[in-house]
């Protein structure tokens, strides 16, 4: 099972959404994010490396904390030699040895994007309540539909119970499951998903009373459950 | 059913032909159709920025026709005109998404990343 974390937008908390649903499914998080990756760096070889042929891609895998991880990292040199057409290969390679992938898409909706919405079995957007992020997210949406690849779950991060635009949590949830074609999965403000994040860590392992676990937890059901519907 | 209409311009003092074609999918699904040229000599098919355009292989033309639509096509030939200057080769239902992913990967803006990484951003 290949899961993509796309919405578009920077900053609106896909690494987040990454790494939290990355432990939750017990997956590998791929580190999609070539260029300016907010996931921790390797230790060892990286996605690059593995993009330029230099590793195979289960050797590169390395546990950070609870997570498992294929990590990108800064190197510019990597980033435009890699190939993004072995991606493909290098993640299914990964998804038969370990079971479940996460990739963590970048900003953006260029060909790299392209190709990972392409990979995955299942996309989950991530956006945030601002309107701005929203249309990204359509514009993504649109995309992996193009591509055949369906649409799991929207996870609305930074969700309050009034939201800077004004709209309350279950009208945002009506108007963006409307926008979107998806079921809409909020994840409330919490300053433990930040600081966990900072960490390079799911918030369950730093905050595991944050309300934010359960909403991550009922986005991995909801993936488990369609994993057994495709299969 | 897959329907072909043309029409045929004999340059003389040119030496050329020129044909236009429609092909209409009559049927309820989307259809890839390939035409060939029956024509007794070299297709000069357009070229888009230098390049020619992608449905044309030699003396084929392939391409997607969605349900009820219409697709339009042309090209060039030495070769003296025929009052059937196309024939269908096949038509069936499109089932490999393969090209379809390729082209919509190709629609998106190219990949590249920054030269410089600022500090901020990492």
């Amino acid at each position: 099972m290949i899961v993509a974390v796309a919405g578009g937008k920077g900053g609106v908390g896909k690494t987040t959404v990454s790494l939290n649903l990355g432990s939750g499914l017990d997956a590998v998080i791929v580190d999609g994010d070539l260029a300016t990756t907010d996931l921790p760096t390797p230790h060892g070889p990286g996605i690059h490396d593995v993009l330029v042929g230099r590793v195979d891609p289960r050797e590169a895998v390395e546990r950070v904390g609870s997570v498992r991880l294929l990590a990108a990292g800064h190197a510019m040199e990597g980033a435009r030699a890699a190939d993004l057409q072995r991606f493909r290969e290098a993640v299914s390679a990964i998804e038969r040895a370990y079971g479940s992938v996460v990739i963590d898409c970048p900003a953006g909706l260029a060909q790299d994007v392209g190709v990972f919405l392409d990979t995955a079995d299942v996309v989950v957007l991530v956006t945030t309540p601002n309107t701005a992020a929203r249309v990204d997210a359509a514009r993504t949406r649109e995309i992996a539909v193009r591509l055949g690849t369906p649409i799991s779950t929207i996870v609305v991060n930074k969700a309050s119970d009034e939201t800077a635009t004004g709209e309350r949590l279950d009208s945002l949830r009506t108007a963006v499951e409307t926008e979107l074609g998806a079921e809409c999965i909020p994840i409330p403000f919490d300053p433990a998903v930040a600081t966990a994040q900072e960490d390079g860590k799911p918030v369950v392992d730093v905050e595991p009373n944050s309300p934010a676990v359960d909403q991550f937890e009922s986005i991995a059901t909801r993936i488990k459950n369609s994993e057994r519907r495709l299969s | 059913m897959v329907s072909i209409r043309t029409t045929t311009t004999r340059k003389r003092e040119a030496e050329v032909t020129l044909v236009r074609a429609t092909v209409t999918n009559s049927r309820s699904t989307t259809q890839t159709v390939t035409v060939r040229s029956r024509l007794d000599g070299p297709v000069w098919p357009p070229r888009r920025n230098g390049m020619i355009i992608p449905e044309w292989t030699e003396k084929t033309w392939t391409a997607e026709i969605a349900p009820g639509e219409c697709r339009g096509f042309g090209f060039a030939t030495p070769a003296e005109p025929l009052e059937e200057p196309i024939e269908l080769v096949s038509a069936s239902r499109s089932t490999d998404e393969q090209p379809t992913s390729r082209a919509v990967i190709a629609s998106l803006e190219e990949w590249s990343p920054p030269g410089i990484v600022s500090s901020e951003e990492q």
